[in-house]
């Protein structure tokens, strides 16, 4: 069986339920669809093919457990995984906010013994994993100008903040 | 705003947008006066959290979210990212960077600044003797002192690096008794223990072990650096006697024990063991004792004159020990499990408050079972059994409480004895052959075709459920056999077998456990006539 999926730049998707269930709300929406194409105002075709490869990878993985946040966790990245996510920094920002406006946890993260639909609600908010992931590597051991560089930030401080914030720097800087 | 507004919002919106293709102009122009309606209550929404700044944050986050995608650029949205997906960044560089490197987020931009500053959860987590920081005490301490000033009430997660024992005492000391305030709640990780390390540093783990006992009782400790079972061990090697009087005040707040002995020299380990033990774990709760040892007439317990488990209500025992010796308190015990054997089938007779009982096939179960006497447990409310060692036992079981039966089978169920399912509301069926993980090239799932005179018994056990309310199923992934058996039990709720029947789930076994208890669930339908 597959579903047909329409993003906002209106491609069609055709695509097969297994996979699709990968995406949470794509899973909430099949029900109430029918047999009507699922419409994705915020994804465009190109971000929404991206994810299809993730779920048709992953469509047999077992949900992974649950994350609350409260244990520690690594930026380790499987081989695929990080195929899979070199991609232009536009592309990996995209990827990033089409996973949370799709509430796919690389994708959910659902703790033994919770049911999955109270996992989901417990997980809404967390984004694509591997994406995150990738930004957090890419930030480890750059300065604040590196960053700002890197992903093209403006520097929004006023002159007395930024000087708090060399001190603040000139101290971190110092052990 | 609270997650469960925007899950509502983007169902609502999808809806509505689902519905426009069937819908006239006017209808449609309704449908987005709705959303933009939708819109600008959400915003009015009050939040869980107290900051107005953090009001700012999230409607900005909402405008990022429900603004169109097609011509963001990197700057755009790197510098827009929802709160949750940088929180999410953040908590990734902490882990794997300790908290110190805030100093780089927060001079990013004033909103990378706001969310670091304003999130306490992110300064929660102290690390002793992290990497690289020991260059400069000053600036680490100062650090603490920070992440203390800026994690608020949270609870506090210590990691402590046990492979820089040496360093230990001196930091831990200082963050326990100089910064953290007396009775703050802790949550320890411990980490890269060896237990080589513990003998050649064994005065700096007496003081830790000090150190410890000062933090509250309801704190938490994981992993295994100073588990039970490592301390236990590093006594019985303490030819001086200064770990034992150190660890007392660890010792006797412990109320759960897990022991992996080695196979041999057993008598003479158990004998050990039960000294260290005796008289100072009142608080005890469950103990699990394994060693692998498979035996045909289990060991004693080393004989004592008094009962010293006295608050143990829960034992997970191998076939090795002998459960009649165990010195606990029989009317306090609720959870038991055990290999079926002749002496266990003896000693659970005097378990009359058991709630929880769970047999399980051993080498040795094979061996004849002769007690015919009926097993009375009038407080037994959940029975697992494998069947290949439960089909063994003669013994009749009286369990009038009895609410849940969990079935651990091996391809086929020869017999469940009926006083066992008439009374049941939850039945729970784990197919031992399906439960192989399709990675597992030793015990990969059979691929025959599944056997109808298998069938038949499992269909007669589900006609005996007549409370039957919930249906719980093992998947087995991929496996064409769960098909049949799903089919079966659709066949019996259609012929009206199982008309009480409500909740049918399926699970699958969870990544890191072979454990039945742990699986997840995966689906859950609702089939209740109404």
């Amino acid at each position: 069986m597959s579903i047909t999926i329409v993003t906002s730049d209106n491609e069609q998707f055709c695509v097969e339920k297994l996979v699709a269930q990968r995406i949470a709300l794509i899973e909430d929406m099949v029900e109430n669809a029918g047999d009507r194409p699922i419409p994705l105002p915020n994804v465009t075709a190109s971000v929404l093919r991206k994810i299809l490869e993730y779920c048709e990878h992953h469509k047999n993985d077992p949900l992974p457990p649950y994350d609350d946040g409260s244990r520690s966790r690594t930026t380790h990245i499987s081989e695929w995984d990080q195929k899979f996510i070199t991609v232009d920094q536009e592309m990996l920002f995209e990827i990033i906010l089409a996973a949370n406006y799709l509430e796919m946890k690389p994708l959910l993260y659902v703790r033994l013994n919770v049911p999955r639909v109270q996992c989901l609600t417990a997980c809404n908010a967390v984004a694509g994993d591997i994406g995150c992931k990738t930004v957090a590597n890419m930030i480890k051991g750059k300065s604040p100008e590196e960053i700002r560089k890197l992903f093209n930030i403006v520097n929004n401080f006023t002159p007395e903040e930024e000087a708090q914030i060399r001190k603040e720097a000139e101290w971190a800087e110092d052990r | 705003m609270p997650s469960i507004w925007h899950r509502r919002f983007r169902l609502l919106e999808q809806s509505l947008l689902l519905c426009q293709a069937e819908q006239t102009d006017l209808q449609v122009q309704s449908i987005h006066r709705i959303i933009s309606i939708a819109q600008s209550l959400l915003e009015c929404i009050p939040t869980t959290k107290d900051s107005g700044e953090k009001d700012v944050v999230e409607r900005e986050e909402m405008k990022v979210e429900v603004k169109s995608s097609n011509t963001r650029e990197a700057s755009v949205v790197s510098d827009h990212l929802p709160v949750e997906i940088l929180l999410c960044i953040f908590r990734l560089y902490r882990d794997e960077n300790t908290t110190t490197s805030f100093t780089s987020l927060m001079g990013v931009c004033r909103w990378w600044r706001d969310i670091v500053l304003g999130h306490p959860d992110l300064w929660s987590r102290i690390d002793i003797v992290p990497t690289g920081l020991f260059s400069n005490f000053q600036w680490y301490y100062g650090h603490i002192e920070l992440c203390l000033k800026r994690s608020g009430n949270l609870p506090l997660d210590i990691t402590v690096d046990f492979s820089r024992i040496e360093w230990i005492p001196e930091h831990l000391y200082r963050v326990l008794e100089v910064f953290i305030p007396p009775g703050h709640q802790c949550n320890l990780n411990l980490y890269g223990v060896c237990h080589d390390l513990l003998i050649k540093y064994s005065g700096q783990l007496l003081h830790i072990l000090d150190l410890l006992t000062e933090i509250p009782l309801s704190s938490t400790a994981s992993n295994d650096a100073l588990s039970p079972e490592n301390i236990l061990r590093l006594e019985a090697h303490d030819l001086e006697g200064k770990v034992a009087p150190a660890a007392d005040g660890l010792i006797i707040r412990w109320q759960s024990l897990q022991l992996t002995l080695p196979s041999l020299p057993l008598p003479e380990i158990l004998n050990d063991i039960s000294l260290v033990l005796r008289g100072r774990m009142p608080s005890l709760k469950q103990l699990k004792i394994t060693s692998g040892l498979e035996v045909y007439k289990p060991f004693a317990w080393p004989q004592s004159e008094t009962i010293y488990f006295e608050s143990l209500h829960q034992i997970y025992i191998d076939s090795f020990i002998d459960l009649q010796s165990l010195p606990c308190n029989p009317l306090a015990l609720r959870d038991l499990t055990i290999p079926i054997s002749s002496s266990s089938l003896a000693a659970i007779r005097q378990f009359t408050s058991l709630e929880r009982l769970t047999f399980y096939g051993s080498f040795y179960s094979s061996s004849l079972i002769s007690d015919l006497a009926p097993l009375f447990f009038p407080r037994l409310k959940h029975l697992t059994v494998e069947t290949s060692a439960y089909e063994l036992s003669p013994a009749t079981f009286y369990v009038p409480s009895l609410q849940k039966l969990t079935i651990v089978f091996n391809f086929y169920i020869k017999k469940v004895k009926s006083e066992l399912l008439s009374t049941i509301k939850t039945l729970e069926l784990a197919p031992m052959a399906w439960m192989a993980r399709p990675s597992d090239a030793q015990v990969s799932p059979p691929t025959r075709a599944y056997d109808p005179d298998y069938i038949i018994p499992l269909t007669s056990v589900l006609a005996s459920c007549a409370m039957l309310e919930n249906l719980r199923i093992l998947e087995p992934p991929g496996d064409p056999k769960g098909c049949i058996l799903v089919k079966k039990i659709i066949s019996s709720i259609l012929t009206g077998i199982l008309d009480k029947l409500c909740i049918v789930t399926f699970l699958q076994l969870a990544p890191d456990s072979e454990d039945i208890e742990d699986a997840i669930e995966v689906a859950s339908y609702n089939v209740s006539p109404g």
